[in-house]
């Protein structure tokens, strides 16, 4: 029997909860805090990757992490830990807004240089890669993160809702007109979904 | 548009989205000495939330307490002095007669006696 507080993983080893790490965390032990880190900077770092500008991005998960170690003791454990720490990922991601554009025109000018060299594959590979930033790139910001949350990170609804803070049918809407005009610019650059 | 279009869609954002590169191989050693440098403030949290429950309890009991004055105020019939005074002439005229083991329902004449004696004086 699994003890409270402990779970088995994918590969059948044992290891303490989110919930526990918090607990022990609250108790001084920093070693905790370590394991979270490792268990959840891959996302984060994918999240922050999607939204902000990349030459920044070991700062940006930095600031989110230190910010969920500071805020640790208001963190209530109404919600899971991960939902709460990708919430602070999202203001982290938010509070850098302006760097947004930026990056936008960066994506632009990469793409008109790759335009013209559509025949080899791996070239093609680039080029989808960079239609879909800058199908991204295409949304608001509130439409965008949903998508990221629910599409590319594959988050139920219902916690992509915990972590803006917004009812899940805003959640529906969003998805529905992030992925209409994401389709539209697909389009309009030649690819049919 | 269909499940099917939403589907295909998700699936080529999947894979064609950019992929974050690997961390910086001290970030973690960077992060863990910042923490260090932070103390976590544990001991904030315990009493904040013991105030708290205190807070919302005294709060209720005050309340409580409150809502029964004002209904005595509302509801109860309030007596004054000459009435007090009439039924204290009374228990001490009639304390002889009282047998106190015996029940209220095994002595209805002294009952009805009290109930008539005090419309009388009232």
């Amino acid at each position: 029997m699994v003890q409270p507080g402990i779970e088995v993983d994918r590969n059948r080893s044992i290891s303490p909860t989110d919930e526990r790490l918090v607990d022990d965390c609250l108790k001084g032990d920093r070693q905790s805090f370590r394991q979270l880190y490792r268990r959840h900077e891959g996302k984060v770092r994918q999240i922050l990757y999607q939204l902000c500008d990349r030459s920044t991005i070991d700062d940006l998960v930095q600031e989110t992490f230190l910010r969920a170690w500071k805020g640790l003791p208001k963190f209530r454990g109404n919600a899971k830990f991960s939902t709460w720490l990708y919430r602070i990922a999202w203001n982290v991601a938010s509070d850098r807004r302006q760097t947004l554009a930026k990056d936008r025109e960066r994506r632009e000018t990469i793409s008109a240089q790759i335009d013209n060299h559509h025949d080899d594959p791996d070239v093609m590979a680039i080029h989808y890669q960079e239609l879909v930033e800058r199908g991204l790139s295409e949304l608001k910001e509130d439409h965008r993160i949903v998508l990221i949350l629910h599409d590319l990170q594959e988050l139920p609804q219902k916690e992509v809702a915990e972590i803006l803070d917004i009812p899940v049918g805003t959640v529906k809407s969003r998805l529905f007109h992030a992925r209409a005009t994401v389709r539209k610019f697909l389009e309009r650059n030649g690819l049919e979904m | 548009m269909n499940d099917n279009d939403d589907l295909n869609l998700v699936k080529f954002l999947q894979q064609h989205q950019a992929i974050a590169p690997q961390s910086s191989i001290d970030l973690e050693e960077q992060i863990m000495a910042e923490v260090n440098r932070i103390p976590i403030q544990v001991a904030e949290q315990k009493p904040r939330q013991w105030l708290k429950i205190a807070g919302w309890g005294l709060s209720a009991t005050i309340a409580t307490i409150g809502s029964i004055f004002l209904y005595q105020s509302i509801e109860s019939p309030q007596m004054n002095m000459a009435e007090i005074k009439q039924v204290e002439e009374y228990l001490e005229a009639h304390w002889d007669h009282l047998d106190p083991h015996q029940s209220s329902l095994e002595q209805p004449n002294a009952i009805d006696d009290l109930h008539i004696d005090l419309e009388e004086s009232i």
